[in-house]
């Protein structure tokens, strides 16, 4: 028997049509996701778990807006950065705390040493929040200039020198740590 | 300790090793977390509040902006009315729009021209009393590479399927669509993904930085 997985358009019709059922769906499928972006730019669970709650209520009101439903995640990542950039301006970085990777999933193969992945937390906090948010979007959520371009509203061009600065600053702070 | 890195290669303006040092870093970034428990029902919680809350609205569940259109409106389309858009609609498909329009009297839109993109919409006026008018409005993309262009706005509940526009000529699509006097909010999807706003107009951009553009026809107040 096959199972038919309902896409993200599927689902808006339904919520826009009152169920909203439906809508939990589509936060069981995107939270995790989010999740770990709003958790790595804000640096801690309270805040990352509160703007994302706040995303998604913000894109429930706004769901019938929403052009492109098969590009729902596009559309909710937009939602977050800018629920992010908020809160991250509203805290200030001496709210900032350090985030102790999650120990259960981390491969203990390759992350044997925790102390690195502090290290490697408090070198992302001394980032410039633009700098944060266009390294995280670029390497640990892995999408495209073109993507990030669309989400975050800034031009190519001036997110790859984020990301190159970014770097830049990176192995300066991590020297010695990251090699 | 050395971080597990690959030997990938990116296209992006980076050095080779400022790449590999970002993997390396987003290698442990990017273990996977999630919320703690209950973030769910508080969702669904917080929904619930917001739905209740935007039912008891009389505009519920949309942009303000966009709003705007959606608001229950009293617009009278007479019979009498729709013949006239029907002949309006006939004149402008047989004689163009530059001639409906100095017909009507009215100052026709110039044909925009852009690089890569380009479109025109015509307002074409027609006689018949304003707070009853229908405006047949043509939309216009150039897109040599396009497959596919449909017109999205509020006027067709930025449904993408809702208008397809036709190929008039290689590269040159369109469509004609009655719109009543007011402002409309309007794009292009392109090959069924590609959101395009018109390049030759006006602009609005959302709170989510999705862009669309802005056609006002008629004196652009409804009665």
């Amino acid at each position: 028997m096959e199972v038919a997985v309902p896409s993200d358009a599927d689902l808006i019709a339904a919520v826009v049509g009152g169920d909203l059922d439906a809508f939990t769906i589509l936060v069981r499928r995107y939270r995790n996701l989010c999740f770990r972006f709003a958790l790595r730019i804000l640096g801690n669970r309270d805040d990352a778990e509160d703007a994302l709650q706040e995303a998604f209520v913000r894109a429930f009101r706004a769901l019938v807006t929403c052009r492109d439903r098969e590009r729902f995640g596009a559309w909710l990542y937009q939602i977050l950065v800018n629920e992010c950039r908020t809160r991250a301006t509203r805290m200030g970085r001496r709210d900032r705390q350090l985030v102790q990777l999650n120990p259960d999933i981390v491969d203990p193969a390759s992350h044997r040493d925790s102390a690195v992945s502090e290290e490697i937390e408090y070198a992302l906090a001394q980032l410039v929040p633009e700098q944060r948010e266009a390294f995280l979007l670029k390497y640990v959520e892995e999408l495209s200039y073109e993507e990030i371009a669309e989400i975050t509203g800034v031009g190519v061009s001036a997110l790859k020198m984020r990301v190159k600065r970014s770097c830049e600053r990176l192995r300066e702070l991590l020297e010695g740590v990251v090699r | 300790m050395r971080i597990h890195s690959n030997d990938q290669h990116d296209g992006d303006e980076l050095s080779r090793e400022d790449a590999d040092f970002a993997r390396q870093l987003a290698a442990v970034l990017r273990t996977s977390e999630s919320p703690r428990a209950g973030f769910d029902e508080r969702v669904r919680s917080a929904v619930q509040d917001a739905h209740a809350a935007s039912s008891a609205a009389t505009v519920f569940r949309l942009h303000p902006r966009t709003a705007v259109w959606r608001r229950p409106r009293s617009i009278t389309l007479r019979p009498a009315t729709w013949g006239a858009v029907a002949a309006g609609f006939a004149a402008l498909v047989s004689l163009g729009t530059l001639s409906a329009a100095r017909t009507a009297g009215r100052t026709q839109r110039p044909q925009n021209v852009a690089s890569g993109l380009q479109r025109t919409v015509s307002p074409p006026a027609m006689p018949v009393p304003a707070h009853d008018t229908v405006y047949v409005v043509r939309f216009v993309l150039s897109d040599a590479g396009a497959r596919t262009v449909s017109l999205v706005g509020d006027f067709n509940s930025w449904a993408k399927h809702a208008t397809p526009l036709s190929v008039v000529k290689p590269g040159v699509w369109s469509t004609q669509v009655a719109l009543p006097a007011g402002r409309h909010e309007y794009a292009f999807v392109v090959d069924g993904r590609r959101w395009v706003a018109d390049p030759a107009s006006e602009r609005l951009a959302d709170d989510f930085n999705t862009q669309s553009s802005v056609v006002t026809v008629g004196s652009g107040v409804v009665e």
